[in-house]
């Protein structure tokens, strides 16, 4: 069985947030203008938060990048009252807009608020609605969105694969912000396919979650400390 | 029998007027493959519709003098590169964003005319089953042990 997992080096993220403009492209995130981005509207799948530690001058900072956890105990899912937000067999967090009534009662129970509502009519500034992606649907006003660890890619790939009569190869499927970042630092892959090298980093004694005493199981593994 | 009377409806949308008269019959007649002009619909996941220059490489020859076709070399010559504007026949709506992919199907051995109805024998490609139906969809992923996963459609 396949489930679909994500490691984050936070040791080699430099904050550069290339990731996260990788994804507003690659998912066709619509932007909101500073003035909305001021109010808390702002919609960033993958955002980058920042901890500062230390006294100055002495002063260290950490980089976060933090998206949808696609928890194995999802706080988002239960609440759902049209059943629009659910655990697919491959171990994703699905979001499935059409269902989506816009009640939010999701994004207010993520942990992590990684939900982002379309508070209005998606527009892209000029020239961007020319480079919308064909595989990814613009998100109409009144709906929820997230992270879907790039669905569209890892459908592309077992598309390929089916077609040359072979399994899905670890590595093949890139998410956006893992084929993005310049320091490596975001690997994707099969948590359960043991040779896999997210499973590997998985094992590593570098391994924690975000607010893991929630118990949310969440299928994406920050790595920190350690040689 | 329940698929096919989900699938048809009174209510179908007329065919659409097209720019050309374009008769899949006659093509099918002369033993011309689906795949020849859809060249994508077994590995991508839009059939795709042929270049005008493909049209052309025929047609400076083949039926040279019929009066669609002679009105096509004409858009051709005189179109500035300008692709035909076909109208789609079969229309999923924008707001139920699926993604349909042709591939797969053609993959597991789903005749072009499950959806498409027997387009070989028309003059007039016209919708013969309710493609913006999702039971129907999911009437034949259900028979066929296909994913009935929400997201492998929509997202």
């Amino acid at each position: 069985m396949t489930r679909w997992g994500m490691a984050i080096d936070t040791d080699r993220c430099t904050g550069c947030g290339a990731c996260a403009v990788a994804c507003h492209a690659e998912n066709n995130i619509q932007t909101v203008g500073e003035v909305e981005a001021a109010r808390g509207r702002a919609m960033h799948w993958m955002r980058i938060e920042r901890y500062y530690e230390g006294v100055f001058p002495d002063v260290k900072v950490r980089f976060q990048p933090v998206l949808c956890q696609q928890c194995g105990h999802a706080p988002c899912e239960p609440v759902c009252p049209v059943y629009a937000t659910y655990r697919t067999p491959e171990g994703l967090n699905a979001m499935v807009y059409a269902r989506c009534i816009g009640t939010r009662y999701c994004a207010n129970n993520c942990p992590y608020t990684t939900r982002y509502f379309n508070w209005f009519a998606p527009e892209f500034d000029a020239p961007l609605e020319r480079q919308l992606n064909p595989s990814v649907s613009v998100r109409p006003a009144g709906v929820m969105e997230k992270c879907t660890f790039c669905v569209q890619r890892i459908q592309d790939a077992q598309e390929v694969a089916a077609q040359e009569e072979r399994e899905v190869r670890d590595g093949e499927i890139k998410t956006a912000c893992s084929q993005s970042c310049p320091a490596q630092a975001i690997t994707f892959g099969d948590l359960d396919d043991p040779e896999s090298l997210v499973a590997l980093l998985a094992r590593t004694e570098r391994t924690t979650h975000l607010l893991e005493d929630l118990s949310t199981e969440p299928s994406v593994i920050y790595l920190r400390g350690g040689r | 029998m329940a698929l096919v009377m989900v699938g048809c409806s009174d209510e179908l949308p007329p065919p659409p007027p097209q720019p050309i008269a374009f008769s899949h019959s006659v093509h099918i007649e002369n033993e011309i493959e689906c795949t020849r002009c859809h060249e994508g619909v077994e590995t991508q996941a839009q059939a795709g519709l042929p270049a005008m220059a493909a049209c052309a490489s025929c047609h400076r020859r083949q039926a040279a003098d019929h009066p669609e076709v002679v009105k096509f070399m004409e858009q051709y010559a005189n179109g500035n590169g300008e692709p035909m504007v076909w109208r789609k026949v079969h229309v999923i709506p924008t707001s139920a964003m699926v993604h349909f992919k042709h591939s797969p199907h053609v993959r597991a051995g789903v005749d072009c005319a499950t959806c498409h109805g027997d387009v070989g024998s028309m003059t007039v490609a016209q919708q013969v089953v309710d493609v913006a139906n999702m039971g129907w969809c999911l009437d034949c992923h259900r028979e066929q042990d296909a994913s009935i996963d929400c997201m492998t459609c929509h997202h």
